[in-house]
């Protein structure tokens, strides 16, 4: 995985510095990308719970904040909003590949263990923005006000995410 | 309780205050899952499912928060809150706020009868809602087939009860019982709505609550029988597609169904401006005159603009207070939405705020004009949707109902001044506290007031409700001061200052 990183990131920063030779203005893509590739996996490992779709997701956003860096003025705010919307696309997208999946698994065992499947299994069962405010508040260690710039709303919104968010995980997790 | 809304730094809460959730064991139980799935390479772990359904509390839980996306209730005026929460309900002896409008108050586009013969009967008005008890009103919930509601249509009525899960029911028309029992498998809670469909071949048609909405009405008569037309609110008005054999048609101009039935046939379409209209004809003798009198169908005027303010009784003091919060057009606003989408039905891009859990997604608030999809990246199109969910700054005018840019869109604006406090912090919250609070900000007007979002607020000892608004308005802040003593306030745009 890390070569695949690698030369993704390679390439990425060849298409920004292809962008830039009609630009007068600096573009340090990889700068950028060395010093956010992994807060972007994380935030998207809370807000998919699965770390090959993390990855896949964070490099994807990288990439559409690194073709937009020289007219962005806040990349890392610019960075988490695009980090979960591709979530809450993904989140979209495989809700019936989702279902599926699971039917196929039923009675498998996953790599994780026990009380990380509960877990995530509830984390899945809640609205996505309860999620999010959940996961990025208390694992990424998000503010609430970095929360609710990404998710478009109001920081107030933001905890009433949180307190319905953990009244629904206590409810999911004791099913 | 304080006479004004005093600004407060951003989070408009004081940071001395603890975070109580911080060390709450089921946090420290999420922390350790999410450690041991960022640890995982990828093709070991498996994805871990999502139940196929959730118990109607949670949901309701989580649908309280969303009283409803501007959008929703503008197409459904008067569906606010009444059906994310059944809990709360208007207290029945109360004043509503609505008193009986005029003509023009019912802001609908409006269809008339050309046809000579027909004595046209007094114009009929209904504005939502009545008073109703606990555990109030059923929603109707309504998807069409994406190629058409002659292909397909699925509706779905849920009826709250007072104690344990509401009631399903669900009708179909144009499709196979078959496709039916598939398409109501795939029927999931929702973050916005109570119930959506996730299945690409149907898309979102409308919600309301059964049998209440805005609605005008008129009815033209002669010696053999009535023919009666109604434009609103989405109340279920799809339901009569269950009563026959659908097929498409048009009437005054716009695609519709036709309904051929035994007792007269039916006509329902969905206006320009995103309510539904019927056509109803009875069945004492024009059964044979039913396509001329649907091509005699025609637009009526439109309605006047929307005015500055309006009066009307308050539903929890029973004073007068300004409820129409409607700037003035050519000031030009700010702010913030969670997006843009375009759902091919017509209503062409619209500024959202909130967006329902489904693929393609469905939301969309307040129409836009002067955007163009070129003026941002990373739009995603699927069926008949496209739509970018990603939260932008617009800066624009706005009439009423549509939102004009001014400039392109842009990254979100950071405001100093997002959130406004209203009263102090309380402590030793209980439900029983809040109670009167919800109850008096369900009972608010929400599209009059442009309330976006709206729900209960418990963190750091506040113990109220919040809501966020489009506007700062002394309407707003009357009807503020009807919510108890701890409501924290978010507005959406403000003015470009000069």
């Amino acid at each position: 995985m890390k070569q695949i990183s690698d030369r993704w990131r390679q390439l990425v920063v060849a298409e920004i510095t292809l962008v830039s030779q009609a630009s007068p203005m600096t573009i340090d893509f990889d700068s950028f990308y060395r010093a956010h590739h992994a807060d972007a996996v994380r935030w998207a490992v809370a807000l998919v719970g699965r770390r090959d779709v993390a990855e896949e997701l964070a490099q994807d956003a990288l990439a559409a904040v690194g073709q937009r860096l020289p007219t962005i003025d806040e990349p890392a705010a610019y960075l988490r909003r695009t980090v979960v919307n591709r979530c809450a696309s993904w989140h979209r997208s495989t809700i019936r590949s989702r279902r599926r999946e699971q039917r196929a698994n039923a009675g498998e065992a996953t790599a994780y263990t026990q009380p990380t499947n509960e877990m995530l299994d509830a984390l899945n069962a809640l609205p996505y923005q309860q999620r999010a405010a959940l996961a990025l508040r208390y694992w990424a260690d998000w503010t609430d006000e970095q929360i609710a710039d990404a998710l478009g709303c109001a920081p107030a919104t933001v905890r009433v995410l949180l307190h319905r968010g953990i009244a629904a995980l206590r409810e999911e997790i004791a099913r | 309780m304080t006479d004004e809304l005093h600004p407060q730094p951003a989070d408009g809460v004081p940071d001395e205050l603890a975070d109580e959730l911080a060390d709450d064991p089921m946090i420290a139980r999420m922390r350790s899952a999410l450690d041991e799935a960022a640890r995982i390479d990828p093709g070991t772990a498996k994805p871990a499912p999502a139940p196929d359904r959730r118990r109607w509390l949670a949901v309701a839980a989580a649908a309280v928060l969303v009283i409803g996306a501007v959008a929703a209730i503008a197409a459904n005026r008067g569906n606010d809150g009444s059906s994310s929460d059944d809990s709360i309900v208007p207290d029945t002896t109360t004043p509503h706020s609505d008193s009986v409008p005029n003509s023009e108050d019912l802001n609908l586009n409006w269809f008339v009868l050309d046809l000579p013969g027909f004595t046209s009967q007094p114009d009929r008005k209904e504005v939502c809602c009545p008073p109703l008890p606990a555990p109030g009103p059923a929603t109707t919930i309504a998807w069409g087939d994406v190629n058409g509601l002659d292909r397909g249509v699925l509706l779905l009525t849920v009826t709250p009860k007072v104690e344990g899960e509401p009631q399903l029911d669900y009708a179909w028309a144009g499709m196979t019982d078959e496709r039916a029992g598939q398409l109501i498998s795939e029927v999931v809670p929702g973050s916005g709505l109570p119930y959506v469909m996730p299945s690409q071949s149907m898309r979102f048609l409308g919600t309301g609550l059964a049998g209440f909405g805005d609605l005008r009405g008129q009815a033209w008569a002669n010696s053999d029988g009535t023919v009666d037309i109604t434009v609103g609110d989405y109340r279920g008005q799809l339901d009569v597609l269950t009563t026959g054999s659908v097929e498409a048609t048009t009437i005054a101009g716009q695609d519709a169904y036709r309904v051929r039935r035994g007792g007269g046939d039916a006509v329902v379409w969905q206006t320009p401006d995103g309510h539904w209209a019927t056509v109803t004809i009875d069945d004492r003798g024009l059964t044979e005159r039913e396509d001329e009198i649907f091509a005699a169908v025609e637009p009526g005027p439109m309605p006047s603009a929307p005015t500055d303010t309006t009066t009307v009784d308050s539903t929890v003091d029973s004073k007068p207070i300004e409820t129409i919060v409607i700037p003035r057009d050519d000031v030009v606003y700010k702010g913030n939405v969670g997006g843009i989408i375009d759902s091919g039905d017509g209503r062409g891009p619209m500024l959202t705020w909130f967006w329902l859990d489904s693929y393609p997604p469905q939301g969309g608030s307040i129409p836009v004009e002067g955007f163009d999809w070129d003026m941002i990246d990373g739009e995603q199109t699927a069926n008949t949707t496209t739509w970018l969910e990603e939260p932008l700054g617009v800066v624009g005018t706005f009439d009423g109902t549509t939102f004009t840019l001014t400039e392109p869109p842009s990254p979100p604006f950071s405001f100093t001044d997002d959130v406004l406090t209203y009263g102090a912090v309380t402590e030793g919250c209980t439900d029983a506290d809040i109670a009167p609070a919800l109850a008096a900000l369900q009972a608010l007007d929400h599209v009059a007031l442009g309330i976006i979002e709206s729900s209960d607020y418990r963190w750091d000892g506040h113990c109220g409700v919040q809501l966020r608004a489009m506007f700062d308005s002394e309407g707003l802040r009357n009807a503020i001061r009807t919510l108890g003593d701890d409501v924290m306030v978010g507005i959406a745009f403000r003015p470009v200052q000069p």
